[in-house]
């Protein structure tokens, strides 16, 4: 091995001593303790690194909020054990379609329309496969975004539900209706908010009280103001319930 | 993987991870948005990892096959190209980089093509070794080896030119001696 081997060699060896045993660099390492001139080269080759890798550390800076929005993930994440098991996926999307069509068949007119809504609006929050496709912790972000493929964002939420970071969001659409799905994150539980336009839907009184229901396995409250149909679904009750407490 | 796990991988790796995730997409929205997407999928498919030792590869190996994953899909990542740099360069020494702001050193890693961009990212971040970086980006030893010597040759290049071209009036270039 000559000197410019060896210097190829070390030049991935880590003084920390990670390497010190591994048998790649021993026979280069041992020409350095023989070669003064590699040695020095090695010296000079390990402070530089030291430097630069010092160096190039401050030169990121991290995000201040970035650790604790990770460990804050782990509550959101909790979720997706269920949407990643495709069977137990599967499974819960058909009965939430069987529910919507066994209520289509029984239930009168104006209530089978609002179990088909939320089922369907269900059926999207199981959803795995492209659960979103804009992804943004910034409401102001999606609602551009939103409005960029033709969805009036003019959206009136919840004073609580305006202050949750979101996580991104999608089209959708329930009978040739198009609308929007976004996800939030409201203290630390997935929640998803669907709004549709063009006016609201029979047994959704426009301004009433907001009515919840179980869909799929989720908790659903849906309401109608101004010309929208509005939609929440989520695992925790008591976390839809306590948007709509006074502040 | 349960809580405590997936607290120690954040407090562990997450500092690394990001720079590494900066290093690839150039910006900080996308490096914190691989950041996140990493570690959900940690929380997500962490059980599978049998051996706890192997977090660290795997949340490296992860992240940049997200990264590789967007950039099929879109080309919203700038492409970098080399800065062109004088071969009659003088050696840069620790001083010199000493000198130079950080801004300057960001702008050396991101001048760099993506295939020697990675591989110092990864050994100046976290201090990979060259297997686990052949693991990694499943590029052999001997690729990595000579690569990685050829990245850290155009970074100190790269950091040479800016120290002159910046600071040239005051810093005083001391020889160093080749083996």
């Amino acid at each position: 091995m000559n000197n410019q081997e060896a210097q190829l060699i070390l030049q991935a060896y880590r003084p920390g001593g990670q390497d010190a045993s591994d048998p790649l660099f021993a026979e280069a390492l041992e020409q350095a303790q023989r070669d003064p001139a590699l040695q020095k080269w090695l010296a000079e080759e390990n402070a530089l690194d030291a430097r630069v890798r010092e160096k190039l550390q401050t030169a990121i800076p991290i995000p201040p909020e970035l650790k604790s929005n990770l460990l804050a993930q782990r509550k959101i994440v909790r979720l997706a054990p269920w949407y990643f098991q495709p069977v137990k996926l599967a499974a819960a999307a058909a009965v939430v379609l069987l529910l919507g069509l066994a209520a289509s068949r029984l239930l009168p007119q104006k209530q089978a329309q609002l179990v088909a809504f939320r089922s369907a609006m269900a059926n999207y929050s199981l959803t795995k496969k492209e659960h979103i496709v804009f992804t943004s912790h910034d409401i102001t972000q999606v609602q551009e975004w939103l409005q960029g493929q033709g969805i009036k964002a003019d959206f009136e939420l919840p004073a609580a539900l305006r202050r949750s970071p979101t996580h991104g969001c999608r089209l959708v659409d329930w009978n040739g209706r198009k609308g929007a799905m976004i996800c939030f994150f409201v203290n630390g539980e997935h929640t998803d908010l669907f709004v549709m336009d063009g006016g609201g839907l029979p047994g959704l009184p426009e301004n009433g009280a907001p009515q919840f229901a179980e869909a799929g396995g989720m908790t659903t409250v849906a309401w109608a103001k101004a010309g929208k149909i509005y939609l929440l679904s989520g695992k925790d009750k008591k976390t839809l319930q306590n948007l709509f407490q006074p502040a | 993987m349960n809580e405590a796990d997936y607290e120690q991988a954040v407090n562990s790796f997450y500092e690394g991870l990001y720079r590494f995730a900066f290093s690839l997409s150039g910006n900080a929205d996308d490096a914190g948005e691989l950041t996140q997407e990493t570690y959900a999928r940690l929380m997500v498919k962490g059980g599978q990892l049998r051996d706890r030792s192997k977090v660290k590869s795997w949340l490296f190996t992860t992240l940049y096959r997200i990264y590789l994953g967007w950039k099929r899909r879109d080309t919203r990542h700038p492409h970098f190209e080399i800065a062109s740099v004088e071969e009659e360069l003088p050696p840069v020494t620790p001083e010199m980089v000493d000198q130079l702001g950080n801004e300057a050193v960001n702008q050396s890693l991101m001048e760099m093509e993506e295939r020697y961009r990675v591989l110092i990212a990864l050994h100046y971040f976290e201090n990979h070794s060259y297997r686990e970086m052949s693991r990694m980006l499943d590029i052999p030893v001997g690729t990595i080896m000579s690569r990685l010597s050829r990245a850290k040759d155009m970074m100190r290049k790269s950091l040479a030119a800016k120290a002159i071209g910046a600071e040239g009036k005051i810093i005083s270039i001391p020889q160093r001696n080749e083996a």
